[in-house]
C-alpha cells in the first residue's frame, strides 16, 4: 500500500468494518429465513451410498434410545430385546396398562416370550413408565 | 497485521474501535442465531432418528432388529423409488446380511413331479420378464389410526415403486409341474426367528393366483441386483397384492395339495383385515381374512406438509396414485377442504401396477392456511373414503390425504 495518513485509514476501515456488519446481518436474517422453512429430514448432499459385497455379513447400524429409570428396566432390556430392538418400544405410541399387558401377554402366548406370569406384570410395569397413559 | 512500528497509538486506538464494531455485530448475530437454535429445540421429536444402514440412504428407524426403514419423503418426486432409499421392513431376527451365491439355491418342491434346485445363474438362464409395480407395506400409514394401534409406527413412507426383473412364478411351476391336487403355494425366505417358539415367516398364494403371469421371482430391482436389505438375491413380487406376500431372500417355494391347506401363522393369526365389516375399537368383527389387494390412494409429494407458498404465483402440485392393479383413471383434487375438486393430469402409465404420476397448477387466491387433498379413482370405479377405515391391525389406510400449506 502506498502512504496514506491515519485519518484515511481511518476512514478505509471504517468502510470496511460496516460493510461487514452489513453483510453479517444479511447472512443472519436470510439464515433465519431458510431456518423457517420445513425441516428437510437427511441432508440433500448425502456421500454416495455403499453397496456392500454380498459373501460377506455386514454389520448392522443401531441406535438405541435411551431407556427412562424405573422399576424392571432391566427385566425389560433383557426380556424384550431377544425378538425386537427397545427403538420399536420407544417409538410406540403411550397405551394405557391394559393396552399394554394385552400386547405383552401376546408376545408371551403367540411368540413365547420366555416370561412367567409374574415377570409378565413387572414388564408391563416398566412399560407403563415408558410409553404408559392413564386409561 | 503488518502495521509499521511508528504507529503504536493508531493500533490501540483502532482495536478499540473493532471492538466496540465487531461487539455490536457479534450481538447481532447471537440474537439472530439464538432465534434460530430455538426453534431447532421445538421441531418434533419424531423426525428422529435416522441411520444409514448397509446399501441405503439415511432413513427413519421405525425399529434397528429386525430393521424396519422408511423412504424419505423427497424420493416419491421420482416415478421408480430408488433402491438406496426404498423402504425396509423385516418381521424376524435374525435375517440375512450375507448370501454365497455358490451355494444358494433356490428349490421348488412339495406337490410337484420334478422338483427344481436353481442356483442364481440358473434363474438368469430362464427367459426374463419385467413388471413395474408398487410395493406397499400393509402397515403403511398406521401411526395415523385414531385410535393408535400398536406394531411399526410408519408413516406414508413404507411403500416404493420399482422395475422388477425376474423369472414368472408359473414358469418355474410349469417346470416342476404340478401335481392335479395341487392346492396352494407357500414361500420361504432366509430370515428366521431368534427362538424355536417364533413362527417362520411363510406366506401362502392360491394356485390360480401363483399361475398369473405378472407374479415374478425377480432378482433385478431397477436394473440392479436387489439390496441385501429388500431381499437379496431373490423375492417374492406379488403385483397389486400388499407386500407381506412378496417374500424376502425366498428360498423355498413349497406346494400343498388339497387335503393340507396351509395354516401357518403368518397367514392364519397376523396380517388379518376385518371382512367387509368396519370394526371400531370395542366392536371388533368376528370375520377376518388375510389381507389382500391394495385398495386405492393418492398423495401429494409436492408441496410437502406446512410448506410457504407465495401469494398470488401458480403453484405446481404433483404426486401419486396407485391401487391393486386395475390402474388409475383418473385424480382429483382440492384445496377447499374437499369442498370442490379439479380434475389433475395424469402423466406416464408405467403399467396397472405401477405409481402413477399427477400434476395440476393452482393459484392460490388469498393468504392465509389451505388443506389440500387428493383423490383417485380406478379402473373399477373404486375410490378412497373421506374417512379412515380403522380396524386392529392398522392396515390398509387409503383415507383421503389432507396437506396443510400456508400462503404468504
Amino acid at each position: 500500500m502506498a502512504e496514506a495518513s491515519p485519518i484515511q485509514h481511518r476512514t478505509r476501515r471504517g468502510v470496511l468494518v460496516w460493510t461487514l456488519l452489513a453483510v453479517a446481518v444479511t447472512t443472519a436474517i436470510a439464515f433465519d429465513a431458510l431456518r423457517d422453512r420445513p425441516r428437510l429430514p437427511p441432508p440433500e448432499t448425502e456421500a454416495p451410498v455403499e453397496m456392500p459385497p454380498t459373501d460377506r455379513a455386514f454389520v448392522l447400524p443401531s441406535d438405541p434410545p435411551d431407556l427412562p429409570l424405573g422399576p424392571h428396566r432391566e427385566e425389560f432390556a433383557v426380556s424384550c430385546t431377544i425378538c425386537h430392538s427397545t427403538r420399536l418400544v420407544a417409538n410406540q405410541p403411550h397405551f394405557p396398562q391394559k393396552k399394554w399387558a394385552e400386547i405383552v401377554h401376546k408376545m408371551v402366548a403367540v411368540y413365547g416370550a420366555p416370561l412367567a406370569p409374574d415377570d409378565e406384570s413387572r414388564i408391563v410395569e416398566y412399560l407403563m413408565t415408558m410409553r404408559g397413559r392413564p386409561e | 497485521m503488518d502495521q509499521p512500528d511508528d504507529r503504536p497509538d493508531f493500533r490501540i486506538r483502532l482495536t478499540r474501535r473493532q471492538w466496540l464494531r465487531w461487539g455490536t455485530v457479534a450481538g447481532i448475530a447471537g440474537i439472530a442465531s439464538k432465534g434460530c437454535s430455538r426453534r431447532i429445540e421445538e421441531a418434533p421429536a419424531e423426525v428422529e432418528p435416522y441411520l444409514r444402514f448397509p446399501g441405503k440412504v439415511a432413513m427413519r428407524v421405525i425399529s434397528d432388529r429386525a430393521p424396519c426403514l422408511e423412504t424419505p419423503w423427497r424420493y416419491y418426486r421420482e416415478d421408480l423409488t430408488p433402491n438406496e432409499a426404498f423402504f425396509v421392513r423385516w418381521h424376524l431376527q435374525a435375517i440375512p446380511t450375507a448370501v454365497d451365491l455358490r451355494t444358494w439355491r433356490l428349490r421348488v418342491g412339495g406337490h410337484v413331479n420334478k422338483p427344481l434346485e436353481l442356483s442364481l445363474d440358473d434363474l438368469k438362464k430362464m427367459k426374463a420378464t419385467s413388471i413395474v409395480a408398487v410395493n406397499q407395506c400393509s402397515g403403511n400409514s398406521r401411526s395415523y389410526f385414531e385410535p393408535r394401534v400398536p406394531g411399526g409406527q410408519w408413516g406414508h413412507g413404507a411403500m416404493g415403486n420399482a422395475r422388477w426383473t425376474g423369472v414368472p412364478l408359473c414358469d418355474l411351476l410349469k417346470r416342476a409341474d404340478l401335481k392335479a391336487k395341487a392346492k396352494q403355494v407357500t414361500f420361504d425366505g432366509l430370515d428366521e426367528g431368534p427362538l424355536p417358539s417364533v413362527p417362520d415367516f411363510i406366506k401362502a398364494l392360491d394356485v390360480p393366483h401363483a399361475l398369473q403371469p405378472e407374479v415374478l421371482v425377480a432378482y433385478e430391482m431397477n436394473g440392479k441386483p436387489l439390496p441385501m436389505l429388500n431381499g437379496f438375491p431373490v423375492r417374492l413380487v406379488v403385483p397389486g397384492y400388499f407386500a407381506t406376500y412378496w417374500v424376502k431372500a425366498l428360498t423355498t417355494i413349497n406346494v400343498l395339495d388339497l387335503d393340507h391347506p396351509f395354516d401357518g401363522f403368518w397367514m392364519q393369526k397376523a396380517y388379518l383385515l376385518p371382512d367387509k365389516a368396519n370394526e371400531s375399537p370395542h366392536a371388533l368383527s368376528k370375520n377376518v381374512a388375510p389381507i389382500g389387494r391394495m385398495v386405492v390412494r393418492s398423495f401429494l409429494v409436492r408441496p410437502e406438509a406446512d410448506e410457504r407458498l407465495p401469494l398470488g404465483k401458480p403453484v405446481a402440485l404433483d404426486g401419486i396414485a396407485f391401487d391393486g392393479g386395475e390402474g388409475i383413471k383418473q385424480v382429483q383434487f382440492s384445496a377447499d377442504g374437499g369442498s370442490s375438486w379439479s380434475d389433475a393430469k395424469l402423466g406416464d402409465d408405467l403399467g396397472k401396477f405401477s405409481f402413477r404420476r399427477w400434476r395440476a397448477e393452482w393459484t392460490p387466491p388469498q393468504r392465509g392456511s389451505y388443506a389440500l387433498q387428493v383423490r383417485a379413482v380406478n379402473g373399477a370405479g373404486q375410490t378412497q373414503p373421506t374417512e379412515p377405515i380403522w380396524n386392529r391391525g392398522g392396515y390398509a389406510q387409503n383415507v383421503v390425504e389432507t396437506v396443510r400449506v400456508h400462503v404468504v
